[in-house]
């Protein structure tokens, strides 16, 4: 149903908005003249239901200057009911940490090793909580300036992760000597979230350049990682010609893609 | 051909208040009659007539109530004040001025 399509889309518009009176006024009238258009338009039968919602949604326009007014007073933000509500699950998740921390090293008796394990993890954890609203709210307002960065950092935080596990836990501890490789792959991860940034949440192509270095980053990477493993560079290094071959497939392809655009 | 609200830049204001002089209104009203006033050379979006709304009911031009609502979201209405029509009738007057100046400086004819 339209009306309750208007909502969601309004919601979704509103989300990073602090509640007020002024804005809820405006979201009423936005969703109370976005419905007399769609009620008028219905009239006209050839047009489907999607058509009549993709006319009204054009025909809002750039509104972003009045939700940024209505975001941007600190005094708004502060009265906010959803900030003090983060606070508070910062603050109680600061708590159970801590009591996490008591009560495992008081079991274990390894004060040190449990501070180390838990305090990065639990902090880990209130980043990626934190970060996900900030990409919701991206997503919801089509600005994403900083989304690729916050893909970056997890990218980063898993590699730490996972240098942590192979070089001292876990059932294939390979030691730090050889694991420091999984750093290697944090240029090839960076490119990666910055594609998948211009590709799913931009809705744009990704730039050639992005491929070109995420797949040259990954062969570098790639060969690191077979040296390590068997202790030799030799010949291993031809895994690096990876990176100018699959440099060269991706620049055809799109020399091929805009030859074929300009030729229509 | 529509073109874009650049051509109203400077008159939305003005543009609104004629439409409001004439009766108390809301957005989607307001838009649909100025797109349609426009014969068809205006496209104008939503967004502009609120920001237009905003400046006016801070400045004291225009007020607002809440009417009947459309399946249950209220609309918002908007009327003119004393003083947004000595505003408006200024701008008229101003208005009659210039584009009697313009046609003398753009086609040359004579008064």
């Amino acid at each position: 149903m339209l009306f309750n399509r208007f909502r969601e889309y309004l919601d979704k518009q509103f989300k990073s908005v602090p509640d007020s009176k002024e804005a809820n006024d405006f979201r009423e009238e936005l969703l109370s003249n976005l419905m007399s258009r769609a009620m008028e338009l219905k009239e006209d039968k050839s047009l489907t239901e999607d058509q009549i919602y993709q006319k009204c949604i054009d025909s809002l326009g750039d509104y972003s200057e009045a939700l940024r007014k209505l975001s941007g007073n600190p005094i708004d933000t502060l009265r906010d009911k959803r900030l003090w509500r983060d606070v508070m699950f910062a603050l109680t998740f600061a708590l159970i940490s801590v009591i996490v921390y008591i009560a495992v090293s008081f079991v274990t008796k390894k004060w040190g090793l449990t501070a180390i394990i838990v305090f990065p993890s639990m902090a880990g954890i209130m980043y990626i909580f934190f970060t996900a609203k900030i990409l919701a709210s991206n997503t919801a307002l089509k600005r994403h300036a900083l989304t690729g960065l916050i893909l970056s950092s997890y990218a980063v935080l898993i590699t730490l992760a996972a240098f942590f596990v192979l070089a001292f836990a876990g059932s294939v501890k390979i030691g730090p000597r050889k694991a420091w490789v999984v750093f290697t792959y944090i240029p090839f991860w960076v490119s990666a979230a910055s594609a998948i940034t211009f590709a799913v949440f931009r809705k744009k192509k990704v730039p050639l350049i992005i491929i070109v270095f995420g797949a040259c980053s990954f062969f570098v990477a790639a060969f690191l990682t077979a040296s390590v493993a068997i202790g030799r560079w030799h010949p291993t290094w031809l895994i690096v010609l990876g990176a100018p071959i699959s440099a060269l497939i991706a620049g055809i392809f799109a020399v091929n893609k805009r030859m074929k655009a300009s030729g229509k | 051909m529509a073109v874009n609200s650049d051509i109203l830049r400077g008159h939305t204001d003005t543009i609104i208040l004629r439409i409001l002089s004439e009766g108390d209104s809301y957005g989607y009203e307001v838009a649909k009659r100025i797109i349609e006033d426009g014969e068809g050379y205006i496209d104008i979006k939503d967004a502009t007539i609120y920001i237009a709304f905003k400046r006016m009911e801070e400045n004291g031009l225009i007020t607002t109530y809440w009417g009947e609502g459309v399946e249950g979201a209220r609309r918002k209405y908007y009327k003119i004040t004393q003083k947004g029509l000595e505003v408006y009738n200024n701008a008229v007057k101003e208005w009659k001025e210039v584009n009697r100046i313009l046609n003398k400086l753009l086609i040359g004819g004579k008064e």
